[in-house]
């Protein structure tokens, strides 16, 4: 027996007080760390994701859309632009490569992506069998979209139009899997890749089918063009040069995620506001149970001073007590934050976009923690000082 | 070299319950070993005067010594672990915590009196108390009599040298008064320590050897008020 097992006994005597109250501080701490772990995932993963492109060149449009559909993969593409842009952009001497992407088809919701192996080694992808593609009509699967389509060395699959699943089926060219890759934690894992030049060919016979986007007449195009820079020399002149000088549209990965980031900043605001309140008003709770106990249990503190307790004894219990609550309340906090982050992330990866975990700690969590211990340590340092000064003997005479 | 002697010692003691005089009592004093009994009716200051000896209560002037300690001598500190080391006390209400289970009050007991908490020496108490198979019970299971029991042994588990009981039969039926005092007797005799009780209760009154003149000084308030 000692003060933190007499506090624990004191707390369990209101099991509903205390687990409501901790489900309130959970909910407000929880959302808290919803937000910083799953904003610095996605921030994390955007810039993986982003790793080594400079600039996108695309056709002209939103550049946020270019962005989103040919770095991260979830948007839909803006149209195409002609492959002789890549020779323009190369024209420029600062630029290191430049890798162009072709998309259009979907396998089982899993996006098909004419480009060159340089694009997997953008992610540092590896191999885990087989190779990269030697002639047409040969993929390489990303790490998840073979688990998702349990496509392995050797199977052959028919590529569907569009980027989401059910599309209607390019039955007359079927594809070989030749190469599965190593998981990366990029968006390169949820892609399936194959030759600019398959692409076309698939397109070349859906344009007699009817639904094919590529337009023969204009020559072969791509969605999309990469680029990387040799020199920061690049980044002043080669955006201005293709805004100005051409039809296409050039955009920055880094700034549309800062964008995106800005955009959702007010709703991320909104949601910490709450969560503060939530986490206000339970510790708040904390000193009104406090308090509470300190009337009811008024009788029970004398008694131990009478039987040689001293001051010091009953001002460590109330403050342990008050401790316990808010760290019932942080501990619920950080479940219910984790849990909820990773529900999102398996409903968000049966949707096949950005991947979140709730295996993960942020660096503000410890803050987090820190911030609510103190906080809970402060709510009840007055209580504790009241109950250490309680008048023993009025307390006793006066009975229940 | 007298004061040295006596558990209690008491020198022109005066004490006020907020403005009001409580009592004086020029002299008075409880030999170590002896059972005494102050009896009168309730608000005569009885419980007054035991929180002043159990240094509760320092609204007093005077002087006041427990086992030749003079308490006036001490700080809060100081008669905090008088108290939990020396002095025994027991109330009308039993106020064990009812959060604690029977086994567990003991040991806070025991805790609180510097003497440790073996598991061991609880449940050795508990045997004596004959409340072995209430160890696990909290307060609210038990009847007056076992709560009056446990109480007891809560005050006597670190063996104090004075017992104080403020009306410990009161909230008793007879049979259960009677065996109550039976064990405080019996166990203040095995410790070898005074006892001081402070009662109302009449049906006590003929087993103490040792009625102090105490009475006088503290009657007086009380039937003052008492009559109106």
């Amino acid at each position: 027996m000692n003060s933190f097992t007499l506090a624990l006994r004191q707390v369990w005597r209101r099991p509903l007080q205390t687990l409501i109250n901790a489900l309130v501080m959970g909910l407000g701490v929880g959302m808290v760390v919803l937000l910083l772990i799953g904003q610095e995932q996605l921030r994390d993963r955007m810039s993986r994701d982003a790793q080594g492109i400079d600039l996108v060149v695309g056709p002209a449009g939103s550049p946020m859309q270019l962005i989103l559909s040919s770095v991260y993969h979830l948007d839909v593409p803006i149209g195409n632009l002609p492959l002789d842009a890549r020779e323009r952009i190369h024209q420029e001497r600062a630029v290191e490569r430049t890798i162009p992407l072709a998309l259009g088809d979907n396998y089982h919701g899993y996006r098909i992506v004419g480009t060159e192996p340089a694009y997997a080694e953008l992610y540092e992808a590896e191999l885990r069998e087989g190779g990269f593609w030697a002639g047409d009509f040969q993929a390489v699967v990303g790490a998840a979209a073979a688990e998702g389509t349990g496509l392995g060395l050797g199977d052959q699959f028919e590529g569907m139009h569009g980027l989401g699943d059910g599309g209607p089926v390019h039955g007359e060219h079927p594809y070989e899997v030749v190469g599965v890759l190593e998981r990366t934690g990029s968006v390169l894992d949820r892609l399936i890749l194959t030759s600019v030049e398959s692409v076309w060919a698939v397109h070349d016979h859906g344009h007699d089918n009817g639904h094919g986007h590529v337009d023969e007449d204009q020559g072969h195009e791509v969605t999309a063009i990469l680029v990387q820079y040799a020199s920061p020399m690049a980044a002043a002149r080669l955006p201005q040069m293709i805004d100005g000088d051409t039809p296409w549209q050039a955009a920055r990965p880094a700034h549309e995620s800062a964008r995106l980031f800005a955009m959702m900043r007010p709703v991320v605001d909104g949601m910490a506001w709450f969560a503060v309140i939530l986490v206000g008003a339970s510790l708040l709770g904390v000193v009104t149970l406090l308090y509470q106990n300190l009337r009811e249990r008024r009788y029970d503190l004398a008694v131990m001073r009478a039987m040689g307790g001293g001051p010091g004894l009953l001002f460590r219990i109330t403050l342990l007590e008050g401790l316990l609550m808010v760290l019932a309340g942080l501990l619920t906090g950080l479940a219910l934050g984790h849990l909820a982050c990773e529900l999102l992330g398996a409903f968000s990866e049966a949707g096949r976009s950005i991947v979140l975990t709730g295996w993960y700690w942020a660096d503000g969590q410890w803050l987090l923690t820190g911030g609510i211990l103190l906080a809970g340590l402060l709510v009840a340092i007055l209580p504790a000082w009241l109950a250490s000064r309680i008048n023993v003997a009025n307390t006793l005479r006066r009975g229940y | 070299m007298r004061a040295a002697m006596d558990a209690v010692s008491l020198n022109d003691l005066r004490c006020w319950q907020g403005n009001r005089p409580l009592f004086a009592i020029p002299h008075w004093a409880l030999p170590q070993g002896e059972y005494g009994l102050m009896s009168g009716p309730s608000g005569c200051g009885k419980t007054s005067l035991l929180h002043c000896i159990a240094g509760l209560d320092s609204q007093f002037s005077g002087q006041l010594s427990v086992n030749g300690t003079a308490l006036s001598e001490l700080g809060q500190r100081g008669r905090d672990r008088l108290r939990g080391e020396h002095i025994g006390l027991i109330f009308q209400d039993f106020h064990l915590l009812e959060g604690l289970t029977v086994e567990d009050n003991l040991r806070l007991g025991s805790w609180l009196g510097g003497r440790g908490q073996s598991r061991a020496h609880a449940m050795d108490w508990l045997d004596r108390l004959g409340l072995s198979d209430q160890a696990r019970h909290y307060p609210n299971q038990l009847s007056q009599g076992q709560k009056q029991r446990v109480a007891i042994g809560r005050a006597l588990i670190h063996a104090p040298k004075l017992i104080l009981a403020d009306e410990p039969t009161s909230a008793l039926d007879d049979r259960n008064a009677e065996s109550v005092l039976a064990l405080l007797f019996s166990e203040a005799a095995g410790q070898g320590a005074s006892l001081l009780v402070a009662s109302h209760d009449n049906r006590i009154r003929d087993q103490f050897s040792h009625r102090p003149a105490l009475d006088a000084y503290l009657a007086e308030p009380a039937n003052r008020s008492g009559q109106t």
